[in-house]
């Protein structure tokens, strides 16, 4: 890093007693550091961009010559998530429309970054290598693919067997009234090339009923959106979790029952994978409980907080940033503010898809919230 | 140790000098606030 400079959004502030706040107010980013003495205050304020380390280190030494050693200080201090540097140049790969189009992703990704890196546009440059199978387009899907798209996944191929139905105005985003009668597949095409044309975007009306034809389907793909919920909720996540894993590559899937919205993220090699998880849960379900006591009631909150959790699990995954909650699911029950939905259990022992795993003493329920089963999509 | 604060501790001997380990303590949830900040365009 050459001229280390303090992340706008982190900007630092100095209380009375000399401790400083830094990263702002967010939990998962805000921090505070004890600096009795001024040092580290005195080195985040020379850090705006116009000084070398070794520079930083002299001034540093100069304001508070009984500092024992101000380059280590310094060295501490680049090695954060609040530094970036400002000799960083545009990066390579990315047009002078992209870099406009992109620039409240940077200021995003910037922030809830945990890594140090000497630019802030790596994340938005995996994005735009990134290609994504969207699998169903109904109140889930449509709006994970709209995010996808507006926040520059490279490439996006879209895959519905259904026409768009007057029904499904009350929700799906990526839908008019032109569009009745229209595949689905064919009318988000469309669509998200008029939101988005620096991307890729592709689409097929195609009804996957097997394992092996969702195996054909990812080939080649980063990851899988899982939007549908044909044959079963339940059965095409089975397809999914096997299909992802043989092709060793993350996958999210939402859904909602009712005003309950989830998203389970997965990635092999990260934590459970969902047949676990699923497995988990029924353990958990009262003896003889139907497995879906839903039904078909959605609204567009409903919809597009189960697709917007999905694409956001996604960016997770296919970048790293934030750090994606894999192996988990977790959601919001939209007529409880107090239900945070965040499922974990261990992989289970000789699982064929996550591995064998599963510590000593039986399985773990892990949650800060009050917990619920999977959704049934 | 108080880890809310410097320590300053010696590397190797007397031949090197100390140095000043800073430690960053990242917030609980609850010692976070609702943003005031928030912006919604």
């Amino acid at each position: 890093m050459r001229l280390p400079r303090v992340k706008f959004e982190h900007r630092p502030h100095r209380y009375d007693d000399g401790t400083i706040r830094i990263g702002g107010e967010i939990y998962g980013i805000a921090a505070e550091i004890a600096d009795p003495y001024g040092w580290v205050w005195t080195a985040l304020t020379l850090m705006d961009g116009t000084r070398s380390r070794d520079e930083i280190a002299e001034r540093l030494r100069l304001s508070h010559p009984e500092v024992p050693d101000a380059a280590s200080i310094v060295e501490q201090l680049v090695a954060t998530r609040y530094v970036e540097d400002a000799a960083a140049g545009p990066p390579a790969g990315l047009s002078e429309r992209e870099l406009d189009r992109y620039s409240r992703n940077h200021a995003f990704f910037r922030a809830v970054d945990v890594a140090p890196r000497g630019d802030g546009w790596e994340t938005q440059l995996r994005l735009k290598s990134a290609r994504v199978v969207v699998l169903g387009l109904g109140g889930t899907g449509s709006h994970a693919a709209w995010a996808l798209a507006a926040v520059g996944v490279g490439t996006i191929h879209c895959v519905d067997p259904d026409v768009v139905e007057l029904s499904n105005l009350n929700r799906q985003v990526l839908f008019g009234e032109d569009d009745i009668g229209r595949p689905k597949a064919e009318a988000a095409v469309a669509r998200l090339r008029t939101v988005n044309s620096d991307i890729r975007v592709t689409g097929e009306r195609r009804h996957i009923g097997s394992r092996r034809q969702l195996d054909d389907l990812i080939a080649g793909y980063d990851a899988l959106a899982l939007c549908a919920d044909r044959p079963t909720g339940h059965g095409i996540r089975v397809w999914a979790n096997r299909a992802c894993a043989a092709a060793n590559i993350p996958w999210a899937g939402g859904g909602y029952n009712g005003p309950l919205v989830t998203v389970g993220c997965f990635a092999p090699g990260a934590g459970a994978c969902y047949e676990c998880l699923s497995s988990g849960e029924e353990a958990r379900r009262r003896p003889g409980t139907p497995v879906n006591l839903g039904g078909p009631g959605v609204i567009a909150t409903s919809a597009g907080v189960s697709g917007q959790l999905v694409a956001h699990a996604l960016l997770g995954l296919l970048t790293g940033v934030p750090v994606p909650p894999a192996g988990t699911i977790q959601g919001v029950n939209l007529i409880a503010a107090d239900h945070h939905v965040w499922v974990r259990h261990p992989p289970r022992p000789g699982c064929p898809v996550c591995g064998t795993r599963a510590p000593a003493g039986g399985p773990k329920h892990n949650s800060f919230r009050p917990r619920t089963e999977i959704d049934a999509g | 140790m108080n880890t809310n604060e410097h320590e300053t501790e010696p590397v190797e001997e007397t031949a090197s000098p100390a140095k000043t380990k800073i430690t960053i303590r990242l917030l609980d949830k609850i010692e976070t606030t609702t943003s005031s900040n928030s912006v919604g365009n």
